[in-house]
């Protein structure tokens, strides 16, 4: 059963760039982090099996692993195992392997799983969050995460309630603070993005417009407020560097890859600053890949031949 | 309903989708969202029909319904302004521009039986919408189910059919889609309360 998976030497690199993130949630949460993890991902595989057992010589994509461990990685330390199990479940099976498995989709896989668990769950995704280990030998010495508990409001949505941070700009940073599993710490998703790009596995086009229309926007709503602490907060640096670098979802064209970053990092803000979530990134990028499609066909179709007209 | 009628016109397009929200005139959605062209076509002409019919009703509910005490007739009344002023449409569209009524066809007289429609027209009485208010959700509506039924034929223009697992090929697979671009729409919820 397990002899059956496709190599796919790209999808093997993002999973390096994530064993940092989690080395340093393990030293944060305690290992427990690193059980959802499996889960995730056994789960993650175990769908997308079933789904090829009956066809001839289909092998599972190591892509599979990657949706899992990103799924994974954006839950909350407290997450029960069963919710992160049916978010990868979902994940694989809606978006991927109902439109004809890897290759295919047309919405980002983990993000489609996350936003409905989200939804679906938000007592368990949003509610409590556990406050981080400190000092040595932190959470390695320790199965479940600190009994230390923060309820109710994360750093974005004690942002906007009250318009004070809850913490420092360099714990938020470093990635001492609560929050999802492999997304609090900024500088090693920063220095993950940097590994991608050198490496030729992810495009620099979707993270840098991406990036510049979050730090943009932010500035736009909330003018008062350094764009920069708002970015390293929350799920958006995360989401830049995996998620809107998915190889088959993100838009290719010449055009539409900037059209796409920005759309998502405007919808983003938006969603973070009015909606009634705290966290946009999810959304944004769903909403942005439904739309792509449509814009990309609208430039095909009237921008690129408007160009040739007049270089002609 | 003290709402800016601007705000309800762009609150009608994103946080409360007739489509994606309300999940209004999905029978055409889902069968002419094969082509982008002929999708825009439809939603051009439902978008102008949902304007129209919104203030139209608007008026004949509180100028006549009303003060004759016939509010009991309203189903049968709005169904009837829509299917004429449909009727009325098709023929003007014949005389004066032929070739949009080829491009059109059956899709015309198909805009009478889209909930969509008749939805707005309800929703306006229940939510105590002023004529302007009216107007401005209609429009709203009508390009949200355009934006609607262009994201899924831009998506459905994308998919590769033959690669689908057989039994969700076509509607099957729209659907799935639908219930995705609705999830994604939820991250709107909040920003505006339309009702």
């Amino acid at each position: 059963m397990f002899n059956k998976i496709l190599r796919q030497p790209v999808m093997n690199r993002v999973l390096y760039a994530l064993i940092p993130s989690l080395l340093v949630s393990i030293y944060c949460f305690g290992w427990r982090v690193l059980l959802i993890v499996f889960i995730s991902n056994l789960s993650a595989y175990l769908t997308e099996y079933l789904f090829l057992r009956s066809k001839k010589n289909a092998k599972v994509s190591m892509a599979v692993f990657v949706t899992g461990s990103l799924l994974a990685f954006t839950l909350p330390p407290t997450i029960p195992l069963w919710i992160a199990a049916l978010g990868s479940a979902v994940a694989i099976l809606f978006g991927k392997m109902v439109f004809g498995g890897f290759g295919l989709n047309i919405f980002n896989p983990a993000i489609l799983g996350r936003t409905f668990i989200y939804v679906s769950f938000p007592q368990q995704m949003t509610i409590t969050w556990a406050k981080p280990f400190t000092g040595f030998p932190g959470g390695f010495a320790q199965f479940t995460a600190g009994s230390d508990m923060i309820t109710g409001a994360t750093i974005l949505g004690h942002f906007r309630n009250t318009g004070a941070y809850l913490y420092g700009f360099k714990d938020a940073f470093l990635g001492t603070i609560p929050g999802s599993l492999g997304e609090t710490s900024a500088l090693l998703i920063i220095l993950a993005g940097i590994y991608l790009i050198i490496t030729k596995t992810a495009k620099w086009q979707p993270m840098l417009s991406t990036l510049l229309s979050i730090l943009f926007f932010s500035w736009v709503f909330a003018p008062a407020e350094n764009p920069f602490y708002l970015l390293v907060s929350g799920g958006a640096l995360f989401g830049i560097v995996y998620m809107t670098t998915d190889p088959v979802s993100q838009s290719k064209g010449k055009y539409a890859i900037w059209v796409y970053g920005l759309l998502i990092g405007f919808l983003t803000v938006l969603i973070r600053q009015k909606s009634l979530f705290y966290e946009g990134f999810m959304f944004a990028l769903l909403i942005t890949n439904a739309l792509m499609p449509i814009i990309e066909y609208g430039i095909d179709k009237y921008l690129i031949p408007m160009k040739a007209e007049k270089k002609a | 309903m003290d709402i800016n009628a601007f705000i309800l016109f762009w609150a009608a397009i994103f946080t409360s989708n007739i489509l994606l929200t309300n999940f209004l005139g999905m029978c055409s959605y889902l069968s002419i969202s094969r082509e982008v062209e002929s999708s825009f076509g439809l939603g051009m002409a439902v978008f102008f029909v949902l304007t129209v019919t919104a203030g139209l009703n608007w008026v004949i509910y509180y100028h006549i319904l009303v003060p004759f005490d016939l509010i009991y007739l309203q189903f049968i009344v709005f169904i009837i302004v829509i299917a004429a002023f449909v009727q009325l449409l098709e023929m003007l569209i014949e005389r004066f521009t032929p070739a949009l009524y080829y491009t059109l066809g059956i899709f015309l007289p198909l805009i009478t039986v889209n909930c969509a429609i008749f939805g707005v027209s309800l929703f306006l009485v229940i939510r105590k919408y002023s004529f302007i208010q009216s107007v401005a959700y209609g429009a709203g509506s009508g390009i949200g189910w355009l934006l609607a039924i262009l994201m899924l034929a831009g998506i459905r223009n994308r998919l590769k059919e033959k690669m689908i697992p057989q039994g969700l090929q076509g509607a099957g697979i729209s659907l799935i889609v639908t219930g995705i671009m609705a999830l994604a729409f939820i991250g709107f919820s909040g920003i505006v309360i339309v009702q």
